[in-house]
């Protein structure tokens, strides 16, 4: 290596920007060249005078001032991030997941849980009754919590623990469907006329087959608590 | 190239970050306290006004405070970040007094030699050295000047430098080349009144020895 390619490195070297296989020629040739030291001596002499030079610290009106600014910017907000986050940091440690992702993650686990919640619930409060023709209504008395199948329509029926009113509140149609003014007319005479309910027990019944509409084969009846007749 | 303690620190970093970004105030000091000095002391350096250094260092830490999204810890590190808001802060402040730094980019080769100031040693000599320093880093043209304290104070690396001020690492090399020759030569009077440490040059003779 000769002196001006010892130049160029000299102050990589100084840096720390050389790796060992280009510092090492660097080194060597230092030992035999006098010239090139000295410039290495200079430049050390430099850094040496600047980094002596006292730190420079600001004014604590300036540790107040970004502090404001910190609260100001946050003082709308809650700290439920930053709970979540410290939750996050200290479950997960070093495995890093974005607070929205955490979020919109807890979110969809809430979603299912409701969904299920609510799954169950219409389990236990939906009776399923196969509407049937005007001349086939049915009626049945059934004990709460029992399940009954009628002779008449072959169908299975789950009356919930304590029913206060048995409510149709979907019927369908497959054909002919009727304009929102008659549908609307329909559903309320199906509920009206499907409504019967006591505290003990509960017998219902279907209307439908109203002329010119023929009802998909499953209806669906509600319980709704805290109304007796 | 980062190494795992760099890794590490970043990983702290962005975990602070994360946290003073919801609110944590006792994540954000911490941040505030590592960081403060060292972007206080690049503006200040800069600047050489120590109002306008404290408005340029609020400003950089306001940043970190309302888009805390914008630092990608894959990007550099947070002094890295930092130093870039403050050098944008910096080079408006320039601008705003009328400075045109496109005018002495890399064209300002011109080291003034120590005869045509008026003699640096007396004007140094009722000084403090920093105050010495400051006013032979005021002397250099300031891109020379922001990569002679990014390296020398801020102990960034070339490419940490070259990324907090946009351009390459061999404009850097040149720039800092420049801005020690001009120091050597303004402060050649004090400098040849001390001996300086001669670490590259202990390093190779111990390795010699052990040779």
């Amino acid at each position: 290596m000769n002196c001006n390619e010892a130049r160029q490195n000299l102050e990589p070297a100084l840096d720390g920007a050389l790796d060992e296989a280009a510092l090492r020629p660097v080194q060597t040739h230092l030992t035999t060249c006098a010239q090139c030291s000295e410039k290495l001596e200079r430049l050390e002499a430099v850094r040496a005078f600047l980094r002596e030079a006292a730190p420079m610290s600001p004014s604590e009106s300036l540790d107040a001032r970004v502090m404001r600014s910190f609260h100001k910017q946050h003082a709308d907000r809650s700290s439920w991030q930053a709970t979540v986050t410290r939750l996050r940091d200290f479950f997960l440690g070093s495995l890093r997941v974005p607070v929205p992702v955490l979020g919109i993650f807890l979110m969809a686990v809430v979603a299912l849980v409701f969904l299920a919640y609510r799954t169950g619930k219409q389990d236990a409060q939906y009776v399923v009754i196969n509407p049937l023709p005007a001349s086939q209504h049915v009626e049945a008395d059934l004990a709460p919590g029992e399940i009954k199948k009628t002779a008449a329509i072959d169908q299975a029926v789950h009356v919930p623990a304590s029913p206060e009113k048995v409510q149709v509140s979907t019927i369908r149609y497959r054909r002919n469907r009727p304009p929102a003014a008659i549908k609307k007319k329909v559903r309320e005479q199906s509920i009206n006329s499907s409504t019967v309910v006591t505290s003990s027990n509960a017998t219902y019944s279907t209307l439908a087959g109203l002329k010119g509409f023929e009802p998909l084969p499953i209806a669906r009846a509600r319980i709704i608590k805290g109304e007796q007749r | 190239m980062n190494g795992p303690t760099d890794d590490a620190k970043r990983a702290n970093e962005a975990r602070l970050i994360e946290r003073s970004a919801c609110g944590d105030a006792l994540a954000f000091t911490r941040l505030y306290q590592l960081y403060r000095d060292r972007v206080f002391g690049f503006a200040l350096r800069m600047l050489g006004d120590f109002e306008a250094a404290e408005d340029v260092t609020h400003e950089a830490f306001f940043v970190l405070i309302k888009h805390p999204e914008r630092y990608k810890s894959e990007r550099g590190s947070l002094l890295t970040f930092l130093c870039g808001i403050a050098r944008n802060h910096i080079l408006l402040h320039w601008r705003r007094r009328g400075y045109q730094l496109e005018d002495q980019i890399e064209d300002d080769w011109e080291i003034a030699s120590p005869t045509e100031t008026q003699n640096p040693l007396n004007d140094f000599l009722n000084r403090e050295r920093t105050e010495l320093v400051a006013a032979a880093l005021a002397a250099l043209p300031v891109l020379q000047r922001e990569a002679l304290v990014l390296r020398e104070f801020q102990e960034l690396s070339y490419a940490e430098i070259a990324s907090v001020t946009s351009t390459s690492i061999d404009v850097i090399k040149m720039r800092l080349r420049r801005a020690r020759q001009s120091l050597s030569l303004r402060l050649s009077a004090y400098l040849n009144s001390e001996e300086g440490p001669h670490e590259l040059q202990r390093s190779t003779t111990k390795s010699r020895t052990r040779a």
